[in-house]
């Protein structure tokens, strides 16, 4: 098992690196051009300091067949509604699956950065920090705020935030973080797994079957193409 | 200082996990009545294993916290590597984790459940490249013992044919599931590479096992066995052995005793032990013909060193002052990849019994022997990665800079396509890993707490080396990105006592001038006290060492049964 720093450093250093972006995944298509989506005005990154939550975890020893978080949420309402916004444009409903914001993925980051562990405490304030930058910047086009700026607005600002684009780069950092707990968030929702294509697995009495005979052909398939003889 | 009266007690067993449950198996079934001490709580799988809670249900989606390292749902109640109120030092920048549970089933409720046999090299390792100790026993002398043990607690797996990996006799094993697309994917690049890929044997019944006391059944591949298990087909004591040995009616179980110390009635003669009652802070006194220390390795090392009298300052049993030394663990390191390849291949129920159904043993004996590599031992691969839910892993974070639509479609066209290969592999004994008492930290019970001391050598960062380049090779046959760093193997190998392998802290052996006990696991000076853990392995091979546990105090305890049953300890 590897460490959660040690994951998150690595990834930080591939996803930096665009390696796996140009190479490995070139055939997911792309709607979003690697747009050089920029601003032609950039509101600072703002660095909050907040008073640690020292609340009392879930123990070593939670009733795991009733399992509940018992620390206080923190997150205000307006914070609740800008990141189901987010979650809408990354994962938005379509004819697979709810949107993120539908299934109040707020709530799952609420839960997360209210935690009294060190590595939410780590997140929470690139969280609140994306959310007061994100905000700042959406009034410099004139909104009170990003979830009323308009839908092109929004979009703009996504996408430049996205493709680092003349932003703060602890703003692309932490979007990009954002995204991955997005995607970490929904889709360890059953329902949005299952819609995926990935039902959680149902009990198979009797002996394992191993792959079907669809994914030993598609095995197969690559075995050929990487000119390896299958495993005997 | 309150004695309680336990009356009709033969044995003392400290410790629930592998050793301490085989011998209550064994000993009840010989007509031996044990009084087992377990210092966690209660613990009942079939009433508190959630099997198909789902991570949404779960406090932070199930990851990681200080209170439970190993995600929400895993089977470890009050522990982990700090246990609170029970510390442990180490030496000024030396780093050492120390894993502990307390719960009845020890470890055994959560753990890997990959059961090879050690092999004949593997007890005469000195013989072989002359470095460390040879064990004062060999592979024969266990292998009847291996046989009845996988029987008895339930093994899949099928025939390796390969030099040092021991096969069972037919019809002991049960049939191995079938291989994965990754482990078929992983066996033929290895076979490409001459590197052999092989069943792995798991302690997880793939057939039903029907027991009046602990009827078990077959995996239904379906939940992570982490979590411990209700059905009974991971293998843990609590489902197992425990119940077993407790319906004979001679196993009185007491949980919640820490025990502080071993009680002589003399020098040479152990009359039973203190414990400390967690809830209550009352210490009590029990007394046996024999005691078995089966506490894990480093706490029954503890233990000893901790009964020192007037006649022992150095510990008991500890005139040799073996007793903490020769620590060792298993190396580890983690390699990752993600194959291009495996992009939107067809999705099946990819569970099957959770743990990798095929694993890459060790395989250049031959040119270890001929000094063709710069470390003495091997070590082996475990192969991981397999259909899940996305989580924070690398294929996610390395998605196109996409969004909405484009993303979900990205999300499922990169599932299943990240594996890993982690390495297992040998350390030897070196001066520079043991465990004393730190004279001045106590735990919250006023017992004494280890201190440890870890320094690895160049041998084992060679091995992690040597390991690093293969599973590169491995991957790169595949077309597939490594994506972590190219780190050095000092930075790569795991921390000594990560992979939760610790043993040789009272190594058996022939002369009891360099050893703790004998073949039969006595100590030398106090022939009624043995100890059934991982502390009397006198070299830690790759192979991880729960079975080895197991068989090795299933035969002590018939020597012991014997002994009690003809006086030999009057």
């Amino acid at each position: 098992m590897i460490s959660r720093r040690d994951s998150l450093r690595w990834m930080m250093a591939a996803s930096a690196s665009g390696l796996l972006a140009d190479a490995a995944f070139a055939q997911v298509p792309a709607n979003l051009e690697p747009s050089g989506a920029s601003l032609a005005q950039v509101s600072p990154w703002p660095v909050v300091t907040l008073a640690p939550i020292t609340g009392p975890g879930y123990g070593t020893d939670p009733d795991t067949m009733n399992p509940t978080a018992p620390w206080p949420l923190t997150l205000a309402p307006a914070h609740r509604r800008l990141i189901n916004t987010l979650g809408d444009w990354l994962l938005p409903a379509d004819d697979v699956s709810r949107g993120a914001g539908e299934c109040d993925i707020a709530a799952f980051f609420d839960e997360w950065i209210s935690a009294p562990y060190p590595d939410q405490q780590k997140d929470r304030p690139q969280l609140l920090s994306l959310m007061l930058w994100l905000d700042a910047q959406s009034r410099l086009s004139g909104a009170t705020d990003f979830v009323s700026s308009s839908r092109i607005d929004q979009q703009h600002l996504i996408e430049a935030v996205l493709a680092y684009g003349n932003v703060p780069k602890a703003a692309g950092d932490a979007f990009g973080w954002f995204r991955v707990m997005t995607i970490f968030g929904y889709y360890s929702m059953p329902d949005n797994l299952a819609a995926a294509g990935m039902a959680p697995e149902n009990p198979i009495i009797g002996d394992y079957p191993g792959p079907s005979d669809e994914a030993m052909a598609h095995l197969n398939a690559l075995l050929t193409s990487l000119q390896l003889e299958p495993y005997a | 200082m309150a004695q309680t009266a336990v009356a009709d007690i033969d044995v003392i067993i400290v410790g629930s996990g592998a050793g301490g449950a085989m011998s209550a198996y064994v000993l009840t079934r010989a007509g031996i009545r044990c009084l087992m001490l377990e210092a966690g709580r209660d613990y009942d799988p079939g009433q508190e294993v959630n099997m198909f809670g789902t991570d949404q249900d779960a406090p932070l989606r199930g990851v990681g916290t200080p209170d439970k390292p190993f995600g929400y749902y895993d089977a470890t109640i009050d522990g982990g590597w700090e246990v609170p109120g029970e510390p442990y030092t180490q030496a000024t920048g030396q780093d050492f984790k120390w894993w502990r549970s307390r719960m009845l089933g020890g470890r055994t409720n959560h753990w890997a459940r990959h059961v090879p046999r050690f092999g004949p090299y593997d007890f005469k390792g000195f013989s072989r490249d002359g470095q460390g100790v040879d064990w004062p026993i060999d592979y024969d002398t266990v292998a009847p013992f291996y046989d009845r043990v996988e029987q008895l607690i339930g093994v899949c797996g099928g025939p390796l044919g390969l030099e040092n990996h021991p096969d069972s006799p037919p019809e002991i094993l049960h049939q191995p599931p079938k291989p994965r697309v990754p482990e078929l994917l992983i066996a033929a690049a290895a076979k490409s590479l001459g590197i052999p890929c092989v069943g792995t044997h798991t302690a997880v019944l793939t057939r039903d096992m029907p027991d009046d006391a602990a009827p078990r059944s077959a995996c239904y591949n379906a939940t992570d066995c982490g979590r411990g298990c209700n059905i009974g087909a991971a293998f843990q004591t609590t489902t197992s052995l425990l119940p077993m040995a407790k319906a004979t009616g001679r196993l009185k179980v007491v949980t919640d005793a820490m025990v502080s110390r071993v009680v002589l009635s003399n020098e040479r003669k152990a009359d039973g032990v203190e414990y400390v009652d967690r809830k209550t802070g009352q210490r009590h006194i029990v007394r046996a013909r024999a005691v078995i220390l089966a506490a894990s390795a480093c706490e029954t090392a503890r233990l000893l060193l901790n009964s020192k009298t007037a006649a022992q300052p150095n510990g008991l049993a500890n005139g040799s002052g073996q007793v903490g030394r020769n620590l060792t663990d298993t190396t580890g390191a983690h390699i990752e990849a993600v194959i291009p390849g495996l992009a939107g291949r067809p999705y099946y129920n990819e569970f099957g019994i959770n743990f990798a159904h095929m694993y890459i043993p060790w395989w250049l004996y031959k040119a270890q022997q001929a000094g063709q590599l710069d470390f003495p031992r091997g070590y082996h691969f475990e192969i991981g990665g397999r259909f899940g839910a996305p989580g924070m892993g690398q294929e996610i974070w390395s998605l196109p800079r996409l969004y909405g639509s484009d993303l979900k479609r990205a999300v499922r066209n990169v599932k299943g396509t990240t594996l890993h290969l982690s390495l297992r592999g040998e350390m030897v004994r070196n001066d520079g890993c043991y465990a004393e008492i730190d004279p001045a930290v106590t735990d919250r019970f006023g017992i004494p707490v280890l201190k440890f001391h870890w320094q690895w050598t160049q041998a084992e960062y060679n091995q992690i080396a040597h390991g690093q380049r293969t599973a590169r090779a491995i991957f790169s046959r595949l077309g597939g990105i490594v994506t972590q760093p190219d780190e050095s193997p000092e930075a790569a190998i795991k921390a000594g006592g990560e992979i939760i392998h610790e043993a040789g802290v009272a190594r058996m052996g022939a002369d009891p001038r360099t050893s703790v006990t004998d073949q039969w696991h006595r100590t030398w000076e106090v022939p009624n006290l043995r100890l059934h853990d991982g502390s009397v392995f006198a070299s830690n091979p790759h192979k991880n060492l729960t079975l080895t546990i197991m068989a090795l105090a299933m035969r002590s305890s018939e020597h012991l049964a014997a002994e009690l049953k003809t006086g030999g300890l009057a």
